[in-house]
């Protein structure tokens, strides 16, 4: 059989896992929840300096066994974002809750600094040059669920030299997860 | 994701729906140094599936590759199912590639590339292809070919080496 995938964001203090977004569009806002919706926008910054949406946090999520594994889980942009966007991509163990104040100004150790956002730049992982989540097996027949993978963390900022205005950003952001199946 | 327009193409939404986003597009089969032949489906439905395009795959059939002794094959081919022919009549002949290795040197590797989108390309959320190689058994070197459902192929030294628009 073929595992069949979703992709969930977290939310919550405990968390918890949102819908499956596979091909669809992702918001990132300045609200801890996985709605569809215009609330909470991210502001446009009034300088070079990059204001930041809150911190979403995903898993690829296996629903049926796959015949034998998944190994070599990956993560890669598969479009850049336009100039003045900004998108930063981490892995962690640790889920931390988004929140205004630890994340609007970007989050420590990962996005608060030009240097630091230049490590986590997400546009450094590219299809050829990915992102390794786990380079071993994540998942064993009969086994379904997450498996053995970290949260991937993704963050959103915005400077002054964006030139879209409120909505969706134009062009589209791509993400990708990338695996091995036999 | 890709670009290429064929992933826009009617054709190629048939295709990702008949065979599961280009998973069952082939179908293998290893023949090892004793002389005896594996394949990913049992007789019947390998036969079936060469020959009949209205013949769906039981997927839960299927073998995984992992049951090839790896260290053990001498040949290794992937056959194009009937239906992915009928899909795509450009995708002409039996075989789309067959390996020969030397069992004492190399070791096969075949696998599944799995893309899965989160913003949705061309009609795509997730795109799967086919990567078949060797690794070298002393160096650990290994030589890949990457093959997408539209056709392109790319070679590679690394279990990375992928690209994206095709």
């Amino acid at each position: 059989m073929a595992a069949s995938t979703q992709l969930r964001y977290y939310n919550g203090s405990s968390p918890s896992a949102g819908p499956d977004v596979t091909g669809t569009t992702v918001r990132y806002k300045r609200a801890d929840n996985q709605t569809q919706d215009s609330n909470n926008p991210l502001p446009l910054s009034a300088t070079t300096s990059y204001v930041f949406t809150w911190r979403k946090q995903s898993k690829i999520n296996f629903t049926t066994s796959p015949a034998s594994n998944i190994t070599n889980l990956r993560f890669f942009m598969s479009s850049v974002p336009p100039t003045g966007i900004y998108f930063g991509a981490w892995l962690t163990n640790t889920y931390v809750q988004g929140s205004d104040a630890g994340d609007d100004n970007g989050v420590t150790g990962f996005t608060d600094t030009t240097g630091n956002q230049a490590t986590n730049n997400a546009t450094n992982y590219t299809s050829s040059s990915p992102l390794t989540i786990n380079s071993g097996t994540v998942l064993t027949n009969p086994s379904t669920g997450e498996g053995s993978q970290e949260f991937l963390v993704t963050q959103m900022g915005c400077n002054s030299t964006y030139g879209g205005g409120p909505g969706p950003i134009s062009p589209t952001i791509g993400l990708s997860y990338r695996y091995n199946e036999t | 994701m890709p670009t290429n327009s064929w992933y826009r193409s009617p054709e190629c939404q048939k295709l990702f729906s008949e065979t599961d986003f280009g998973r069952y597009m082939f179908i293998w089969e290893a023949i090892l140094d004793d002389g005896s032949v594996l394949r990913q489906f049992e007789d019947i439905a390998f036969e079936r599936a060469l020959t009949d395009p209205d013949f769906t795959l039981p997927a839960e059939l299927r073998l995984s590759t992992d049951i090839i002794p790896r260290d053990k094959v001498v040949e290794f081919a992937l056959f194009y199912t009937a239906k992915t022919r009928a899909v795509c009549p450009w995708f002409v002949g039996d075989c789309l590639c067959r390996l020969y290795l030397h069992p004492e040197k190399q070791e096969l590797l075949a696998y599944w590339l799995v893309d899965h989108h989160i913003q949705g390309g061309p009609g795509v959320s997730e795109l799967v292809r086919q990567v078949v190689g060797w690794k070298h058994k002393e160096t650990g070197k290994k030589k890949l070919v990457i093959i997408s459902p539209s056709g392109a192929m790319s070679e590679s030294d690394t279990d990375d080496g992928s690209w994206e628009g095709e």
